[in-house]
């Protein structure tokens, strides 16, 4: 009978911690995908100093995220958004739109997959 | 490099913590989910080990959820037995009487030659000693010999049985074991006036048995030296 109490108590620490990865996961696509929309107006607006500055607050932003992030999923998938975002604020810098904008589809994307990565999706399981 | 050290250290406490969870089940002779499940856990395990890119709880997740699921088989098991039918198979007999039942054994894919050389293993050398042999549901070979062909026993002679005796460990290593004491009705200050009387002490011995006639050995470390 302890055992069984062990079991259920298991798979409430399981469900538990699935839920938290999927909400934090939902959580943290949802934030970089508003700051994108952020950025992406500010350069289409022609304001880049804005818009740097939006991308650096991202970057310190995304810092906390991956601590959390990391826990649960993949660390090189995690990584290709860090390059990203380390490369974004310097191509605004050097009032680079264009690179600034194609770096912005590539993170929307990659949040995009972050977001589904946890989700209970048919493509997921299969 | 550290990174999977202590990656390894985690996941050994916790396969075995999840070993000790599922029992002595797990750890004698497998039933088939208990199978899968040691196979799983510990293919599983090698992945985060290995593979410092893969998040540790990616691994421990699937390994914590195996865990609980044959937890939760192990108890329906127990409590419904057209459960464990369904899981598990019920034994099969394949030999009746010192006949073969050909069909049971072409269903289970077993080979004369496997047959044999179980018999063998278990000391039958002719199929006609034979009662009962019967594939339990872990796969192993349960014989039944006829009751002419079993060694006798006091029983059937009608001797005296007198209780059976076995020897414990009371002392190993220079400490008592409690359980040893319990097990052949001694206490420490019994074990402590043998001692006395071979004018040792404890810590001197390496080895002590006993059993509940009062009979011991005694193997002191200098007798080892």
């Amino acid at each position: 009978m302890k055992r069984l109490w062990a079991a259920c108590l298991l798979t409430l620490g399981l469900l538990l911690s699935c839920w938290w990865g999927n909400q934090t996961a939902q959580q943290g696509a949802s934030q970089m995908e508003r700051a994108l929309s952020s950025i992406e107006q500010a350069i289409e607006t022609g304001d880049l100093s804005a818009a740097t500055i939006q991308s650096e607050a991202l970057t310190h932003q995304w810092a906390t995220w991956h601590r959390v992030l990391c826990l649960f999923l993949s660390h090189t998938t995690l990584e290709q958004i860090d390059q990203n975002l380390a490369a974004l604020p310097r191509y605004l810098q050097q009032e680079e739109a264009g690179l600034a904008r194609a770096t912005c589809a590539r993170l929307r994307d990659q949040s995009e997959n972050l977001r589904d990565s946890e989700s209970i999706l048919l493509e997921n399981i299969l | 490099m550290s990174i999977s050290l202590v990656r390894t250290c985690i996941l050994y406490i916790v396969i075995l913590a999840g070993m000790r969870l599922m029992g002595k089940r797990q750890i004698s002779q497998l039933q088939t989910s208990e199978l899968v499940v040691t196979l799983l856990i510990s293919d599983i395990a090698a992945v985060p080990m290995q593979d410092t890119g893969q998040p540790l709880v990616s691994g421990l997740i699937p390994i914590v959820c195996l865990i609980t699921l044959e937890l939760f088989m192990s108890f329906f098991m127990m409590k419904s037995s057209r459960f464990r039918r369904l899981l598990c198979g019920s034994p099969v007999v394949i030999i009746e009487n010192g006949q073969l039942r050909v069909k049971e054994m072409k269903a289970l894919r077993i080979t004369l030659e496997d047959l044999f050389e179980e018999l063998r293993c278990k000391d039958v050398f002719s199929l006609s000693d034979v009662a009962f042999a019967i594939v339990e549901t872990n796969g192993t070979l349960s014989i039944i010999k006829k009751p002419e062909k079993n060694p006798p026993t006091a029983a059937m002679m009608q001797l005296q049985n007198s209780d059976p005796l076995f020897e414990a460990v009371i002392i190993h290593d220079g400490s008592f074991s409690p359980f040893g004491l319990s097990f052949c009705g001694k206490d420490q200050a019994w074990a402590e006036a043998i001692l006395r009387r071979k004018k040792a002490c404890v810590q001197d011995v390496f080895l002590m048995t006993a059993d509940p006639g009062g009979h011991y050995t005694l193997i002191l470390k200098e007798d080892l030296s």
